[in-house]
Parts: C-alpha cells; structure tokens; sequence
C-alpha cells in the first residue's frame, strides 16, 4: 500500500477517519517522477494526515499550508513524491479508533471488517 | 469549422456515437485549458453530427449506417478526436459527396483550388489515392479502374504518386451496401447508393488496441473485458494522463489496463482474494500490466464496496473539505450469471486466526450493487468526474428502462446496449458527477430511491435461466444488507 491511498482510506465498520498506520515492513520502490500528477492530488489530500505521516516517516517538517496550484516549491514536491508514491508499505496494520484492526499482507490493505472474540 | 465525415467500424453500432461525442469533450477540455470548467450542455458538436441518410432521402431504410457528417475546428481537432476512438475506422476531410461516382466528379471539378491546398503545397508530398467500399469487395482491376475515373483531378496535383511512403492519402468513399426490406426499386448491385471524396484526416486506434487483445494476455479470468470494449470504456472515462481512476470490482484488471495505457493512474479493488492474489508468482493483476510496460496500479485494495472503506467527504475536518479525490470509476459489476454477486458477512474470530482468515461471503442482490456504487461515486468523483458501469438485461428491455436509472447528483450521458445472446443483452451506462457546488442532493441519503423502483435489472439469472431459485427475494432485503454492527 502506497502511503497515496493510505490518505483515501476510511474505517468501513465505524466511518471514521483517518486510520491509524502501525507499518512492520516498508519497502521504497523508485518510480518516475511525476509532477502533474502530484500537483493534481494535493488539493484531493487531507493535508493534516500529510504532515502527520511525514513526520511519522522521518520525512522532516512539511509547511503548514499545501503548495498551492503554481508552485515553485520543487523540493516539497519532490518530497510528496518521494512519499506519497515511492513509499510501500508491505506489512502492517490499519488501526481504527475503536481497535479494529486491518492487516496489510504482500502490500494489500484487507478492509474487511473482523470482530474479535478473545473471552 | 469545416465538414468532415466519419467512418465507423461496422461493430458495437450502438456505442460509435456515444464514444465519439465523449472524446470529442476530453479533447476539446485538453484543447481550450483557459476554460477550467466546460459545460457540457453548451458543446455544439454534438449537434452538428449527424447520420448521412438524413441527408439523402433514400426511402428505404439501411439496416445499418457507418457514416456520419460532423464538424470540427481543425484537422488537428480531427485528427485528435479519430485517432483516440476505437469504433472509428477513419475520418476524411470532404471534398464532395453524391449519388454516384459522375455527380461526384462533377462536384469536385467545380470545387475551387482552395479546397485542396494541402495538395498543391509542394511537389515532394507523395500521396496515393485509396478505395474503401462497404459492402461490396472489388478486384483489383475494377479498384484500379474506378480509382482512374477521378485521374482528371488527381492528376493536377504536383506531388509524386507513392504507394508505400505517403503523406497525403486521398480516399474515394463507396456505399454500396445491399438495400434491404421490400422495396419497389430494382436491385442494381453495380451502382453504388453514395459516394464521398475527402482527404484522410485520421484513422481510429484500433491497431493499437490489438495489441492488447486477451488471447495473448498473461492472466485472464472468466469474465475479463474484451480488449475493444476495456477500451471504449476508457474513453468514456476520460481516461488521460494524471487522471486517478478505480474499479472496484477490478477482477483481472482487464479494464485498468486500459485506462493505464491512455496514461491515467489506478487503483482497483475487489472482494474475492483469489483474483487480487492471482494464479502463481508471474500470473497475477501486476504481471499483465509488466506484459504491456504500463505503469502499474497505484494500489490493489481488498474490500466490499458495500462497507465502504473509501474516504467520505463527510468524515474529513471542515475546512479541509475536498470535493471528491477520483477522476472516473469504472466497474463491471458481477451480475450472476458467471460471477455471483457477492457480499462480505461479519463474523467473529479469535484475534489469533486474523490474519490468514477467508471471510464467508453470502449472495446479494444486484440492485443493493448499484445503489452503493451510485453512493460511493457521489461522494469520491470530482465534478465532471465519470461513473462507467455495466448492468445486465433480457430481451424484454426497453428504452424506457434506460430512464429507470438515474441519480440527481449525476447527468446520463449514454446507455448502450450490446448483445450478447438472443436473451442476454447488457448495457453501458455513462454518468457524469454534477459539480459539486451546484449540487445540494448530497446531503440527503439518496440510496433508497433506487431499491423501490423494481429495476429491469432486478432478479436477472433468475429470468435468463427461467430458475425460481435464482431469484434475489430469497436473499436478504434492504435494511437487512446492513447487519454487521
């Protein structure tokens, strides 16, 4: 799973969002860079997960605003490429708030909903 | 704006038209950028087009009709417009058109100069002159003689005739094709019903769509999309570059590939975890995108679109409100006859099987299909973004049918039917999202206004295999759908 659509998925069973990520596996994979395209998705992106996923990544501080159609801000852009495309997660989990959890196996989120029975 | 005419394949006669006028809006939004928000009711040219026997009054009605006149600004427009379509064969500049090959001639040695320029240009633009008859197959020296007929004009040109290497390709349009029905007029085979003379502008892309033909595709399933129709779909899609597009029920992925060779991004999705994981190592929904050297999906999600795990607008913080994140969906929903349509049943576990755990999975009913596929379109397509979906019909379906599916967020923009068997049709259905600030219906829980309608769709295998126990009243009904708390 591309952290992209990490920023497009909600919780089916308790419709919240955002989920929580708790990757185990990450694996970064080069694609072309491709501008236009990053520039297309910013304004479709929740922007506060952005941040918070940059930070999560290591990915350093991004600016409190998104870039704004036009830009000349290469190096943000870049960046959002870098880690919006390039990153895969492979294994892990998506977490909702009420602890539901979604596996990530061979870099497929399974949004099934499981209910537990631990008694 | 210059009248050109449209030639196009005789196949999948219902979709020709409808395919034509949606490339037609793609490229001319490519064309003009300055206008970020084009009105589709405004586009002209989808008046200008029309069928070419309204123009000759004929008296007797053609089973079929392949050619049509349209408008377009430019070659250039032309040319963008024909070479994208699949069920073009060609589009020509016209130069004349009449009833027979004489009147013809005589329209075209009253034309003025100016109406060949691109010919008179310079002496090195070889061209070769070409002969296309529908309906009937010539020799080559009846080809030969009927292409010397129009010598007194060709021969004006001062390029250099090439067979192999042209620049020009001159076409000399027959049709000839046999008049059906019972008719009082003799049946003259020799003489073609219309004739047209026009100068190649573009030819469709079915050559390139061969490509990608399924006999030679790496993982194919069951109900894989024939490569045309991926394609036709794709375009009614707008599919382009950096456009995000998804399929929910992505299967094979047989419809993606084509929008990914049109350059768009994509995402797919489905319930079934033996098609996203595919047959073996090499045989699965990435390798046929390697096959091709597309670029690969964005992402392969598992879900049920039933239980929705996609974003929806009402979830995010206010003043990040996004007004939709894709550019088009499409889907070929699985309607029980090869595929049953299937939803996901909640069930408990221990935390310990989670994750290697195959969910049960029980039948649903079509119309619970649709009616979330409208829901989750709504709210994840941006305005003017594309709903493209198949539903399937007997032959009792009716145009009045086509009106029975609609969504006040979306305008129709086509059905087509295609055939499959003397009682198994389906049809293409073509939406537009409304832009959204036009748009207040979404506020409002629309699901229901589908279900009580008792769409054609509704009980399908039951009524194609005449098999009570098909049917989907047996099933659990609306409010039932929804039982995982």
């Amino acid at each position: 799973m591309r952290l992209l659509t990490y920023n497009f998925l909600q919780c089916p069973k308790t419709k919240t969002f955002p989920l929580i990520l708790e990757p185990t596996l990450v694996e970064t994979i080069e694609t072309e860079y491709n501008k236009e395209f990053i520039l297309r998705m910013i304004p479709r992106l929740d922007w506060n997960l952005v941040r918070q996923v940059s930070r999560q990544f290591a990915f350093g501080e991004l600016p409190q605003v998104a870039p704004k159609e036009g830009t000349q801000d290469e190096e943000t852009l870049r960046l959002l490429h870098k880690m919006l495309l390039e990153t895969h997660i492979k294994e892990g989990v998506l977490k909702s708030q009420d602890g539901t959890c979604y596996p990530i196996k061979d870099g497929i989120p399974n949004m099934l909903i499981t209910q537990l029975k631990d008694e | 704006m210059h009248r050109y005419l449209v030639i196009f394949r005789d196949i999948h006669v219902e979709f020709s038209v409808p395919e034509l006028l949606s490339v037609y809006s793609l490229v001319a939004r490519r064309l003009n950028n300055s206008s970020a928000k084009p009105n589709l009711q405004k586009d002209s040219f989808g008046e200008t087009i029309r069928l070419v026997s309204c123009d000759v009054e004929t008296g007797s009605k053609k089973n079929r009709n392949i050619f049509y006149f349209a408008s377009f600004e430019s070659d250039h427009e032309a040319f963008l417009v024909g070479s994208r379509c699949v069920l073009v064969r060609a589009i020509i500049r016209l130069w004349s058109y009449a009833r027979s090959h004489e009147l013809c001639l005589k329209e075209l040695q009253n034309l003025r100069k100016e109406s060949f320029k691109e010919l008179f240009l310079s002496e090195k633009d070889s061209f070769r002159c070409r002969l296309f008859s529908y309906g009937r197959r010539y020799s080559q020296g009846e080809t030969v003689d009927r292409i010397n007929f129009y010598s007194s004009i060709l021969q004006q040109f001062p390029g250099k005739i090439n067979l192999q290497n042209f620049k020009h390709e001159i076409w000399i349009v027959e049709d000839s094709f046999p008049k059906t029905g019972h008719t009082n007029e003799p049946c003259r085979t020799d003489i073609p019903s219309q004739v047209f003379v026009g100068r190649l502008v573009a030819e469709g892309c079915i050559k390139q769509v061969q490509k990608y033909t399924l006999k030679k595709r790496n993982f194919i399933g069951t109900t894989s999309m024939d490569a045309e129709l991926a394609f036709v779909m794709a375009n009614f899609a707008l599919a382009d570059d950096w456009k995000l597009i998804l399929d929910p029920f992505v299967g094979t992925a047989s419809i993606l590939i084509s929008c990914a060779a049109f350059g768009a991004q994509t995402l797919g999705s489905d319930l079934s975890f033996t098609v996203l994981k595919g047959k073996s190592e090499g045989k699965n929904i990435l390798s046929n995108f390697r096959q091709y050297n597309l670029q690969l999906p964005l992402d392969i999600v598992r879900c049920d679109i039933l239980h929705n795990p996609w974003r929806h607008e009402s979830v995010m913080s206010n003043h990040m409100k996004c007004c939709g994140w894709l550019d088009a969906i499409v889907a070929d929903l699985p309607y029980g006859v090869r595929e049953s349509s299937r939803e996901f049943v909640g069930e408990k576990l221990h935390s310990k099987f989670v994750l290697n755990h195959i969910p049960k999975t029980s039948r649903v009913g079509l119309d619970n299909l649709v009616s979330s596929l409208f829901d989750f379109a709504t709210f994840s397509l941006v305005g003017g973004g594309r709903l493209v979906f198949w539903l399937p019909c007997t032959n009792e379906f009716s145009e009045y049918d086509k009106t029975n599916i609609w969504h006040p967020s979306f305008i129709s923009i086509a059905a087509c039917r295609q055939i499959l068997a003397s009682r198994f049709h389906r049809i293409l259905f073509v939406f537009e999202r409304k832009q959204w600030e036009n748009d207040r219906s979404h506020d409002e829980d629309m699901s229901s206004a589908f279900l009580h309608q008792a769409p054609f769709y509704k009980d399908f295998a039951a009524k194609l295999f005449r098999e009570e126990k098909r049917a989907e009243d047996a099933l659990f009904r609306k409010g039932q759908w929804r039982r995982i708390e």
